[in-house]
């Protein structure tokens, strides 16, 4: 008896790492898509010493999927996000510097 | 002195102060009869130079309660600890010093551990009461935080109280609240709050109505203060400026980077089926100009799906492009709102059902959307059955099963006008009869609205 417990524990824990590591695998790949994205605006405002004012400025094709979108809201700040699902977003503003889900 | 040792809880602190005579000083306990030292031997002299004399002359060892360890452990139970060392007298801390006492005080340091002690430096504890205000002149000296009185903000009074009592604890990694904290901390906080009031001060010099548009708005000023708190850089004071002269004039302009508004979806994203129409004839693939085989390949894969390890379930892939454009809301007399993005991905789902010879698409569609209404309870509780979403996944299941027809001649995007148009009664925004409720941008709140079942509300 004891032993079934042990076993469950250990696969439970086990599917419990598995899945935080597949997580954080997703967060990578959305991040790296991301930073493909967060590399292109800062080039194009090293160029230009403005933000583009859209994604085709700095040509970049979206796909009409999850994204990474950009999106300007004032000369010095912007946002780069992905929709996840219907109402999720990953997102990335010019001012924290940071990737967050919201 | 093995007595001295025996009853304090100096965290060590006692070998730093070997050298001194401990019989010399005088340990006065705040209640004497609890106080552990009462229970030994007690002996009151006058002041004898070593610590600080109070106004009758005698020196005093400050009782402060155990601490919770914040920036280091205090012993259990009933404990002491010095005062300032800043404080002591010059010849005391000569003394100190050539005794090989570190006077430089950081509290907050560990001292270097020695002969089995990983021992702390004196630990004072620091709480709301020790912030100070600074005042519009900036010559004059700060207020202390209790004696201020928040004329425009009084609502500031209880935020920066529960902003200073929120400490982060490293062992835990995370915050906990607490009414003590560390040198440290503290001096970071107060340097926050001098600068966020130097920001209000300056705000009130160079755009008085900003200003007042904070006084009279307490739940902007304390998203402000929030916002500031988290990113306190000078971009983002910058940044705040901007996005309050743009919050007075009602619009959402910063994309949900700062929170300061209501934060609730609709008016920002309603828009008309002509919008939406537009939406997909020019859309990078120019979806909307597909017709036949295109239009069918197309719809099929709206609704796709990957499964995601943030929400443990499956999510839709191609329709996320939708989430955030004008004409994601669409109010229609026969159907309500009706949210696209639903719209779309459960036509997809039933179009999908339809070709691999499903007799009930719609009503699988529609189940589908139940589930995941479900699953929204448990993983995005705010947008579980909002009013909107049922009605929006059977219209959707509707279009792509009884009305889209692959061989029409027809583009992908006018077809989707005509449904719209004939069978939903496509309107305008304003003309729905909850319009002046709906929030005005994307929101965590609860919907306004709950629908348990596929019939549209808020119709003609």
């Amino acid at each position: 008896m004891k032993k079934a417990i042990k076993f469950i524990i250990v696969i439970i824990s086990l599917l419990i790492l598995f899945i935080l590591i597949l997580k954080q695998i997703e967060l990578r790949d959305y991040k790296g898509k991301g930073d493909v994205m967060l590399e292109k605006i800062s080039n194009y405002k090293e160029l230009n010493g403005e933000l583009p004012n859209n994604s085709t400025d700095f040509f970049y094709s979206n796909e009409m999927g999850e994204g990474p979108y950009y999106e300007k809201i004032n000369d010095s700040c912007f946002v780069v996000f992905f929709n996840i699902g219907f109402d999720n977003k990953l997102k990335f503003n010019s001012i924290s510097e940071k990737w967050y889900y919201e | 002195m093995q007595t001295a040792i025996s009853n304090q809880s100096f965290d060590g602190f006692w070998d730093k102060i070997y050298y001194l005579d401990l019989e010399e000083i005088e340990i006065i306990e705040a209640t004497p009869k609890s106080s552990k030292v009462s229970a030994r031997r007690r002996r009151y002299h006058e002041c004898d130079g070593i610590f600080n004399c109070d106004a009758n002359g005698s020196n005093r060892w400050t009782r402060y309660g155990n601490n919770s360890g914040y920036g280091g452990y205090s012993g259990s139970g009933s404990s002491y600890s010095l005062p300032p060392l800043s404080n002591l007298p010059p010849q005391v801390a000569a003394a100190l010093q050539a005794a090989g006492v570190f006077l430089g005080v950081n509290y907050n340091n560990r001292a270097p551990a020695g002969y089995g002690y990983n021992y702390t430096s004196p630990v004072r504890y620091f709480s709301v009461e020790d912030l100070t205000i600074p005042n519009t002149n900036s010559n004059s000296t700060p207020t202390p935080f209790n004696r201020r009185y928040f004329y425009y903000f009084p609502e500031l009074k209880n935020k920066i109280t529960t902003y200073y009592n929120q400490v982060y604890v490293s062992y835990i990694n995370s915050y906990m609240t607490s009414t003590q904290t560390t040198l440290e901390d503290h001096n970071n906080k107060q340097r926050f709050i001098t600068q966020f009031f130097k920001f209000l001060y300056k705000l009130r010099t160079e755009n008085y109505s900003a200003f007042n548009y904070l006084a009279n708005n307490p739940q902007k000023t304390v998203a402000v203060f929030n916002f500031l708190a988290e990113n306190n850089s000078f971009n983002a004071y910058e940044f705040a400026k901007s996005t309050i002269t743009a919050l007075m004039s009602g619009i959402e302009t910063d994309n949900g980077i700062t929170d300061f508004n209501d934060n609730e979806p609709n008016i920002k994203y309603a828009g008309t089926i002509h919008d939406f129409k537009d939406l997909l004839d020019n859309s990078p693939s120019k979806v909307g100009a597909f017709k036949n085989y295109l239009a069918s390949e197309y719809l099929k894969s709206l609704g796709n799906t990957k499964f995601n390890f943030k929400q443990m379930r499956p999510l839709p892939t191609q329709t996320g492009f939708f989430n955030t454009k004008k004409g994601r809301y669409i109010y229609t007399k026969k159907g309500g709102w009706i949210d696209m993005a639903h719209f779309m991905f459960y036509a997809g789902k039933a179009y999908s059902y339809k070709l691999n010879g499903s007799e009930k698409p719609v009503g699988e569609a529609v189940q589908d959307g139940y589930k995941q209404e479900w699953s929204d309870f448990i993983v995005a509780k705010h947008s579980a059955y909002s009013y909107e979403d049922l009605p929006s996944d059977k219209f959707g299941a509707d279009f792509a099963v009884n009305h889209f027809d692959k061989n029409s001649s027809l583009t992908f995007s006018e077809q989707l006008l005509k449904y719209f148009n004939n069978v939903l009664k496509s309107s305008i925004p304003s003309d729905a009869p909850n319009y002046n409720q709906i929030p005005s941008s994307d929101s965590k709140n609860n919907p306004i609205k709950i629908n348990k079942t596929t019939n549209p509300l808020f119709t003609k």
